[in-house]
């Protein structure tokens, strides 16, 4: 095994699946863009989808095979936005340094649901300090494999 | 002159490395409680008044004045690298150039900070002369972290504490001295896991501030030297519910002398791998340099300010005690080096104990370049491991 090269399959984003409302409606037809970026923005992924007759949008799990040489804290910064009215609304940013499914919140969330109108939310609830128009019901039990108790 | 909780420096510590060059990132850095000015939504923006990224091609950081609770407190916090290419400690060179406060200083620590000193000294133009500067890191972001307190300890009329995580030797014995008693002993948190490899290197002459002092210290019932001993996230986990006199480090074995020599004669087999090795290798070699050959430290810091490998310094240094002990037949320097050179070969798996060793300064480079090779290679199998 080489000292200085070992790699890991790493969650860079967990998958999202919600509903995308404003002012409580579904919005359909609109673009969700969600941007990666790791190594201190020397990588990045970029993908998007478009909300469903229903406002219903499904973000799958992307994930890749890194290798990292001494010394890197790995964190890897997740934005997502809207594209609304010819306005790009935020609704989910973090820098997620957690390589597990789930490993942002500490949990799969139950009944993800992004509102456009609504302030935006900084937290420390959850894993990671974040920022979101989201909410959810609930979190999944999750068994934290990386820094268990 | 308040005093960050170890749960407070290990999270702004962590919490750094999720602020890149967006907004919004500092944003969410900065809604923590101690920079928070009023309750109302515009917070975000007045705080940011008082901060500012501080951002090379080197290193990371950031600045920030303290909320209405923390008024008289100024951050300053670094963050480790986030690049794949960081390769601050693969060098076998190591070498070390003179500090802004003329102390020896590891060359790529110091590289960094002189990138961002006029970043920092223009956030601290106007900074009120009462106030308590957090210098605050992780790892590489700990080593730049030292570097700046001990320059503001130096230039600066503002009180200064500092809270290093993981942290590698920011420089040689000098530095470490001088660092502890400008800054204050009681002002240098040093907080490292008993597992985490990081804080062991670079060798002897490099040493860890505070000098004389032990850190504060979290004791592991792990064989191995591991990656997440390293990890910034285990660090917020391990000091949350302590307090720093929890953590303060009790008078290790190998940092007595008499312990140190016993373990040099001592026939018991080395087990290589085990976390105390190194640290028992790093006060044999500090014993038996200074106390055993009387070399004098500003000798082996000459030699790496000029064209000197570590591995060369030492050799040399152990060498020369040698050879001056042979002349004036007073103390038995040979056997000492012998003995350490021996644990040194067994921890490398480079054969059992052997008394028939001709000690030659080539033969000892070799040894030594083979260690600091090996020390640097655990390190990064640590902390390159994601």
């Amino acid at each position: 095994m080489s000292l200085f090269s070992t790699s890991k399959e790493v969650v860079l984003c967990s998958p999202m699946e919600g509903l995308l409302t404003f002012e409580g409606k579904p919005v359909l037809g609109v673009k969700i863009e969600r941007r990666l970026k790791w190594y201190d923005g020397d990588e990045s992924a970029d993908d998007f989808v478009i909300t469903d007759n229903n406002g219903r949008f499904n973000l799958p799990i992307v994930k890749q095979e890194l290798k990292v040489s001494g010394y890197v804290q790995f964190v890897v910064s997740q934005e997502i936005v809207a594209l609304y009215r010819d306005e790009e609304i935020l609704i989910w940013a973090m820098g997620k340094s957690s390589k597990i499914e789930y490993g942002e919140l500490g949990g799969k969330p139950v009944d993800l649901r992004c509102e456009l109108s609504s302030d935006k939310i900084i937290t420390r609830d959850y894993n990671t300090p974040m920022m979101t128009r989201c909410t959810w019901d609930s979190l999944e039990p999750w068994e934290d494999t990386e820094y268990p108790d | 002159m308040s005093v960050l909780s170890p749960r407070v420096a290990a999270e702004l510590a962590d919490e750094v490395y999720a602020v890149n060059r967006s907004s919004i990132d500092m944003e969410i850095f900065l809604s923590r409680p101690e920079f928070s000015w009023i309750a109302d939504k515009k917070h975000g923006l007045i705080a940011e008044v008082g901060s500012r990224l501080i951002h090379t091609n080197d290193a990371f950081g950031l600045c920030a004045h303290g909320g209405k609770n923390n008024k008289n407190d100024i951050f300053i916090i670094f963050r480790g690298s986030t690049k794949l290419k960081a390769d601050w400690m693969t060098n076998a060179r190591l070498g070390v150039q003179t500090s802004t406060s003329g102390w020896p200083v590891h060359i790529g620590f110091n590289s960094a900070f002189k990138s961002m000193l006029p970043q920092i000294q223009e956030f601290l133009k106007n900074a009120s002369k009462t106030a308590t500067i957090h210098c605050i890191g992780h790892s590489l972001g700990g080593a730049v972290a030292s570097i700046t307190a001990n320059w503001i300890a130096n230039n600066k009329p503002q009180n200064v504490k500092l809270y290093t995580f993981g942290a590698p030797k920011p420089g040689l014995m000098l530095f470490a001295n001088s660092l502890t008693r400008k800054v204050g002993k009681k002002n240098i948190f040093r907080t490292y896991h008993a597992t985490d490899p990081v804080p062991m290197v670079p060798l002897f002459p490099f040493m860890q501030p505070p000098l004389p002092g032990f850190g504060h210290y979290i004791p592991s019932s792990e064989a191995i030297l591991t990656a997440d001993a390293h990890d910034m996230k285990k660090y917020v986990k391990s000091v949350s519910k302590l307090t720093w006199a929890h953590l303060e480090r009790r008078k290790p074995p190998y940092s007595i002398e008499s312990s140190v020599k016993l373990w040099l004669e001592s026939k018991a087999p080395v087990h290589a791998g085990t976390p105390k090795i190194w640290e028992w290798i790093n006060s044999g070699l500090i014993f038996v340099l200074t106390k055993v050959t009387g070399v004098l430290v500003g000798s082996l810091q000459a030699g790496l300010m000029g064209a000197m490998t570590l591995a060369d310094t030492i050799a040399w240094a152990l060498h020369k005690g040698i050879e001056l002990s042979n002349k004036s037949g007073l103390t038995d320097v040979s056997k000492w080096v012998l003995l350490l050179m021996n644990k040194i070969m067994q921890a490398l798996g480079m054969g059992i104990p052997d008394t028939s060793i001709e000690l030659t300064q080539t033969f000892m480079r070799n040894v030594l370049e083979k260690l600091i090779r090996r020390t640097n290679e655990e390190a990064n199998k640590a902390v390159g491991s994601i």
